[in-house]
């Protein structure tokens, strides 16, 4: 312990922590908790035993007195706030700051020659003011250490010294424009926009809730003046630790936009007429009754657990199907049931903080700075740590060269759609170089024998022409991950989105297995889900074979349980899967479907085959924010709520539950939840549930991996199996023992695609599919907001060599073709893709992405295989 | 700039790369190119060539305090020649820099093309025989000879014993640092040598690194066979790499270090795994503080960074650094020979003394005996008013205080021992603003106070402003320059007063 102003306070950290710990406001304008301490602004000085330091970078030490503000210290700060008030002229905190401390900028002659102020407002968030700064560098530290970016530096020395990124315009620079700069920045020289952050009475009132966009799971507080959103800074929670993407941080100006639907509308002749809500709901009731035996639904990660919940419960307890599934159909699917098949878990081992505890990534199939920007931070902040032997390894499998690929030890760049041979390669390398561990597979592996014997033949050399990787680089990566004390393995839609897309997460597993890399600190199987309540919509049972928890409707037991809480018989046999409720349609047997918040048509492959499937329901009933592609073609569409909008939680991708909070209320006045009960109580299924907490408790009824889920303990970012209210939650699976009792290796070979044999023919390039950075999905939010500004239309990036055989240029018009349709879009010429690769993103309507993506599939789960279409590129 | 952006850098170069940034700066490759090579962003490119002002080679005039009172700055304007702040010629004034030529004032510098080395100054010793100028006066040891120590653990012991501190000015126990840096687990640490020998008037480190490489390598040796009985992390063995810091005012200090480093690897003087380099810099004082030195050796903006972390634990590229002063190092050998400390200082006499050079004392030698004895009394025709002792952090004696006992206990301040004597015709008054121009001029710009504070100096209007930004600088600057800034500017308040503010 030791004293601070005669109160006691703990002995650990920094002078400063132990002030801040009981409540003493020394001043500390270069201070961030997730920053390495710099001493740079020196306002924290305080007296320890009499002599003057810099809380900051002093140790707490037992014992010790503090005196925070003995007439010295006060002198010495107020002399300090007039050196800053002649260099310049700091707003927000720090200006509030200085003008207690009656800082009024007089006590000094101003230097003759003042620099001129610069003013740089070329971005669409990120304004700067430098007459502001006072060169505290928490802008320069957060860049470089929590984004990893570097745009910041300082210029010139002494009095010349400058933040500076680099001369030009500040649009221009290698901004991603994720604001940690802005949220740290105590003067105001570095804002958002139009928004003043000086304001003492600004913002009016705060909200912590959980982002919306990937399933990373970032906290956000969201700051509102009169039921509007004025900014958005990152909370300090488990996933993001207050930072935020350029989507999470200012991707909001969709919530109030006028392309809103504030009212339910309804087809009549033909046309979409706004109706009021007890008019669209009977004409859903209508509907449904019509056809009732042939009814569909589809749920996404847009819905909160408890909507989720709800609209499961509804299909099947309600309307009597189990055709209802939802978007975790087109994204993990296969890493559910991949790893389900190999640990028993269909879910990450493992958390985000692992990220930081291992020594080696592996990063497979995802572009993490781009689709989950935060992750993808934290990855790159662990590639930069350490130096020489002690330096963390990064090695990346991607047919792209992706930011992560670029600063990679080892890149993969295998041809899209080789996966399965690729993944068998390294654990070949591993098996045949004896690099197994031996007593992890002893203790809790099966089918070594088999495997070793199927394993033998699969080396890199005999797939090097497959792969296109040379061999050698394979056998250095697999030595590498096997040689590491805590190799982490993160995937993402690369590794799923193929017809062998649970296979190669089947074979991914195999990896971790073989190494032993399960169940401890900084290791695993992570898949990095993609969409914010994703992970969640499966959680909850919106997949056709399994209710909550992964509990199989096939299990009588199981339903036996399901039927007494919900009081009604339900379908016992496994219904649909999305693309088979597609078959459905154009069957003729499913004739109703329910859209949750997912636009099918821009987003699931072979747009036209969806399209048709569609126009043949009899009812179409889509809830959503806008008139997406999907709304256009419905019978009835629902305003829904964004995640900004309504309560409830989310689970990330690390399978944590957490707060959503509302921030503004609904724009069209009801949340979803609200929504869907009532079209329960509509469909004779009534709900006494007033609020989600209700549901919530009913979820963990139901649910043996949430029963401890309550309510009340959100905030201690539970993460899934929480079997009981004292349970603390599962960071890490599998510790001691699988649920299946051993680990499974399995054994599979690489088949060809037809779309990978396609490629092979002269003229016909890969398409590979996916996400930028500015954008999300569908672009349904982000498209509008000012992350146009920074894109606004879909790229194909296209590799130099192949742009010249086909005659083209940087910026031409393109069009992309397949049998099935066309997309339009710009061409980039890009370092980013091999000779004979496209990728193309999918986040603007007009671009017709999904035209050109086929209907093959993962042989387990229905997934598409975007990452791999074999298509024609011709100037538009 | 930390160490994730050379992490950064790290993983966008192209290729692995000998030397840094700074270096590629001051060898004229252009900022754009080194950004690449480097795989730098362009802005931190901006900033270290922003930070350091002499990475050109364009003729500079010294302004170090003995050529700044030998005629220095009127020289500069005749020959419209930039300023670079002390060459270590100051026995010599006024001295002249050309690229990678130095020149004293005897080696007729108007004549700049193609002028000879520097002439070496006097030197002499006080103590018999002469201890850290052994090489450099009288009887030479064999260079193989200075090689010749036991193993670590027994050097460490005799250090302990011999309760040496550092000789850089913060008096820590250099037995301390050395096991500090052993006990931090690494599978590499480094030991460094301080050559960044800022302080004008002080040269004694510039003489033994051109003179007496080896008896520094030596000490380094020494070190390395300390610290590389540490554990390391990832159970391969650790090694040690030593780094010779030379400023870049010193490029002979610099060329013989290099020399004798070859030669000593060669001769097989220095352990087989123990690799030592030489790195430069560029026209920086702050540089001379140890954090900041890392940064530069790292090719960084020499920006010092608050302790702890001692570089000790985290140092260069964040690893345990040991980073030690010439005089120091140079010692060790002896030490270890010997089995004790030596308790002597090479004090360097500039200005109006009739001798200037080295000379090698006992601590506790009264400054008056330094100058009679040492330095041959006045100059011919000047009378002695003060001295300026240990550079622009150090202290102001006037005349009447030259029994003061040089020692660190004595004098706080002494640093590098450097003595400027100045006469009867340097007002007080110039001294300060000397000094202050030196101040701001030099000021690093990373903490608040001395950034802003050492421009406001000279425009204090009264004994009262002056002292008030004097607190302000000791109480907040980040190290030990913005601290030590007022300590002279006080002795010449306390004793010249009157002249500093006469009304």
């Amino acid at each position: 312990m030791l004293t601070i102003d005669g109160r006691a306070a703990p002995a650990t950290g920094s002078v400063l922590e132990a002030c801040r710990a009981v409540g003493s406001d020394v001043p500390a304008f270069c201070h961030d908790p997730h920053l390495t301490p710099r001493g740079h602004c020196r306002s924290c000085v305080v007296e320890v035993d009499g002599h003057i330091v810099a809380a900051c970078s002093t140790p707490a030490r037992d014992g010790s007195r503090v005196e925070t503000g003995t007439p010295r210290v006060r002198a010495y700060r107020r002399d300090l706030g007039e050196l800053m008030r002649l260099e310049s002229a700091p707003g927000g905190f720090v200006g509030a700051t200085l003008a207690r401390w009656g800082v009024d900028g007089q006590r000094y002659a101003a230097p003759s020659v003042r620099p001129a102020p610069v003013v740089d407002s070329s971005h669409p968030f990120i304004h700067v003011d430098l007459s502001a700064c006072i060169l505290c560098r928490r802008c320069e530290r957060a860049c470089d250490e929590v984004q990893g970016q570097f745009v910041f530096a300082v210029e010139g020395r002494g009095a010349e010294t400058r933040l500076s990124w680099g001369g030009g315009a500040f649009v221009d620079t290698d901004c991603v424009s994720c604001g940690a700069c802005l949220q740290t920045c105590p003067t105001g020289a570095i804002i958002s926009g139009p928004v003043v952050a000086a304001r003492p009475d600004w913002p009016p009132s705060t909200i912590r809730t959980t982002c919306g966009y990937c399933g990373v799971g970032c906290a956000l507080d969201v700051h509102t003046d009169a039921d509007r959103i004025v900014r958005v800074d990152g909370g300090d929670g488990p996933a993001n630790h207050g930072h935020l993407c350029v989507k999470g941080r200012f991707a909001h100006d969709f919530v109030h936009h006028p392309d809103r639907l504030r009212t339910p509308l309804v087809r009549v002749g033909g046309q979409l007429v706004p109706a009021t809500w007890g008019h669209a709901i009977r004409r859903v009731v209508d509907g449904l009754a019509r056809n009732r035996g042939h009814v569909a639904g589809l749920s996404s990660s847009r819905a909160t657990n408890e909507e989720n919940y709800l609209f499961q419960k509804w299909m099947r307890a309600g309307l009597g199907t189990n055709d209802v599934d939802c978007c975790a159909r087109v994204c993990h699917a296969p890493s559910a049931a991949g790893m389900r098949e190999a640990f028993g878990t269909g879910a990450a081992t493992n958390s985000f903080a692992d990220i930081e505890a291992a020594d080696l990534l592996l990063v497979v199939g995802a572009n993490a700075t781009e689709a989950h920007p935060v992750v993808g931070a934290r990855i790159k902040q662990a590639a930069l740590r350490g130096a020489g032997a002690s330096r963390n390894v990064l090695i990346v499998i991607d047919p792209r060269r992706t930011e992560l690929a670029g600063m990679a030890d080892i890149h993969l760049q295998l041809r899209a759609g080789t996966n399965v041979a690729l993944f068998n390669s390294l654990a070949c390398v591993v098996v045949r170089e004896g690099l197994a561990n031996a007593d992890f597979l002893a203790r809790r592996v099966e089918g070594w024998e088999e495997y070793q014997a199927f394993i033998h033949d699969q080396t890199p050399e005999r797939w090097e022409s497959v792969t296109g990787v040379p061999a050698g680089l394979v056998r250095e990566a697999a030595r590498r991950y096997a040689a590491a004390s805590r190799p982490m393995m993160l995937h993402g839609l690369g590794v799923t989105e193929h017809m062998q897309g649970s296979e190669g997460v089947m074979l991914l597993c195999n990896l971790a297995l073989l190494v032993g890399a399960i169940g401890r600190p900084g290791v695993g199987v992570n898949p990095l889900r993609g969409q914010n309540n994703v992970q969640g919509a499966a959680d909850m049972g919106c997949q056709p074979d399994l209710l909550p928890g992964y509990q199989r409707v096939d299990d009588p037991v199981v339903r036996a349980h399901f039927e007494a809480v919900w009081g009604r018989a339900l379908p016992t046999a496994p219904g649909r899967t999305l693309p088979r409720m597609y078959d459905g349609m154009r069957a003729g047997d499913v004739r109703a479907l329910i859209v949750f918040g997912e636009d099918v048509v821009q987003t699931d492959p072979d747009a036209t085959a969806v399209r048709a499937a569609l126009s043949a329901l009899d009812l179409l009933v889509v809830i959503e924010l806008f008139l997406s592609e999907t709304a256009k073609l419905a019978d009835v569409v629902l305003p829904g709520a964004s995640f900004l909008e309504k309560d409830g939680t989310f689970t990330n991708g690390e399978r944590r539950i957490q707060r959503v909070r509302k921030a503004v209320e609904p724009v069209a006045g009801r949340a979803d939840w609200e929504v869907v009960l009532a079209l329960m109580a509509a469909t004779g299924l009534p709900q006494t549930f007033t609020h989600p907490s209700a549901v919530l408790a009913e979820i963990a009824e139901l649910t043996p991996m949430l029963r401890g889920a309550a309510w009340d303990r959100l905030d201690e970012g539970l993460q899934w199996p929480v079997p009981s209210v004292d349970h603390p939650g599962t960071p890490i699976l599998h510790t001691q023992t699988f649920p299946r009792g051993r680990g499974k290796l399995s054994c599979v070979a690489w088949t060809a695609s037809p779309e990978l044999c396609g490629s092979d023919r002269p003229g016909e390039l890969q398409l590979v599919t996916g996400r930028s950075l500015a954008h999300y999905n569908s672009g349904s939010m982000t498209r509008r907001g000012r992350n146009v500004v920074i894109q606004d239309r879909d790229w194909l990036e296209m590799s130099a060599a192949d742009a010249q055989l086909l005659g083209l240029v940087d910026g031409d018009e393109v069009v992309v073709a397949t049998p099935r349709g066309e997309a339009r879009a710009m061409l980039r010429v890009s370092e980013r893709v091999a000779e004979g690769t496209t990728f193309l993103t999918f986040h603007f309507p007009e671009t017709g992405t999904n035209s050109v993506t086929s209907d093959v599939e993962d042989r387990l789960t229905g997934c598409p295989e975007y990452k791999l279409s074999s298509v024609t590129v011709r100037r538009g | 700039m930390t160490q994730r952006l050379l992490g950064w850098a790290g993983r966008q170069a192209p290729t692995a790369l000998a030397g840094t940034a700074l270096e590629d700066l001051a060898g004229g490759v252009d900022a754009e190119a080194v950004a690449r090579r480097r795989g730098l962003p362009r802005a931190a490119v901006g900033g270290i060539s922003s930070f350091y002002d002499q990475l050109d080679p364009a003729l500079r005039v010294c302004d170090g305090t003995a050529c700044h009172y030998a005629g220095g700055p009127a020289l500069a304007a005749e020959l419209g020649a930039g300023v670079v702040r002390c060459l270590g010629l100051c026995h010599d004034a006024p001295a002249l820099r050309v690229g990678d030529t130095v020149a004293g004032a005897s080696d007729n510098p108007l004549s700049i093309a193609g002028f000879p080395a520097s002439h070496a100054p006097a030197r002499r010793s006080l103590v018999d025989p002469p201890i850290l100028l052994r090489n450099v006066l009288g009887a030479r040891v064999q260079p193989a000879a200075e090689y010749e120590m036991p193993d670590g653990d027994a050097i460490l012991a005799l250090l302990d014993a011999s309760g040496l501190r550092g000789r850089g000015g913060a008096a820590y126990p250099t037995g301390a640092k050395w096991r500090s840096a052993r006990d931090t687990p690494a599978d590499l640490r480094y030991v460094v040598v301080n050559g960044d020998e800022g302080d004008p008037g002080s040269f004694v480190d510039r003489v033994l690194m051109e003179e007496d490489p080896h008896a520094i390598l030596a000490g380094m040796q020494a070190c390395a066979r300390v610290i590389g009985r540490g554990a390391s992390r990832s159970g391969a063995p650790a090694r040690v790499h030593g780094i010779v810091f030379v400023r870049g005012e010193y490029p002979r200090a610099r060329a013989t270090m290099a020399e004798a480093a070859a030669e000593a690897h060669d001769a097989g003087w220095l352990d087989a795994d123990f690799e030592v380099e030489v790195r430069g810099g560029a026209g920086s004082y702050v540089v001379g503080e140890e954090t900041a030195l890392l940064r530069a050796i790292e090719g960084l903006r020499g920006e010092p960074s608050p302790k702890p972390p001692y570089p000790a634990q985290c140092g260069l590229y964040g690893l345990p650094t040991v980073v030690q002063n010439v005089e120091t190092l140079a010692q060790v050998p002896w030490l270890v020979r010997n089995g004790r400390r030596a308790d002597t200082k090479v004090v360097s006499l500039s200005g109006a003394v009739a001798r200037p050079g080295l000379v090698e004392i006992a601590l506790g030698t009264p400054l008056s005996r330094v100058l009679a004895e040492g330095g041959g009394g006045p100059a011919a025709g000047r009378r002695w008013k003060m001295v300026l002792i240990g550079g622009p952090m150090g202290r102001v004696l006037p005349v009447d205080r030259f029994d003061t006992p040089l020692g660190y206990d004595t004098l706080p301040g002494l640093g590098h021992a450097g003595v400027v004597v100045l006469d009867d015709t340097v007002s007080a008054r110039d001294l300060a603003l000397h000094l202050m121009d030196f101040a701001a001029a030099e000021s690093c710009g990373t903490c608040t106070p001395c950034r802003v504070g050492t421009g406001l100096l000279a425009r204090a209007p009264d004994r009262v402003a002056l002292e008030r930004l004097c607190d302000t600088l000791e109480i907040g600057s980040l190290c030990g320059f913005g601290q030590g800034v007022p300590r002279p500017l006080r002795d010449l308040l306390s004793h010249y007063g009157s002249e500093l503010y006469p009304c």
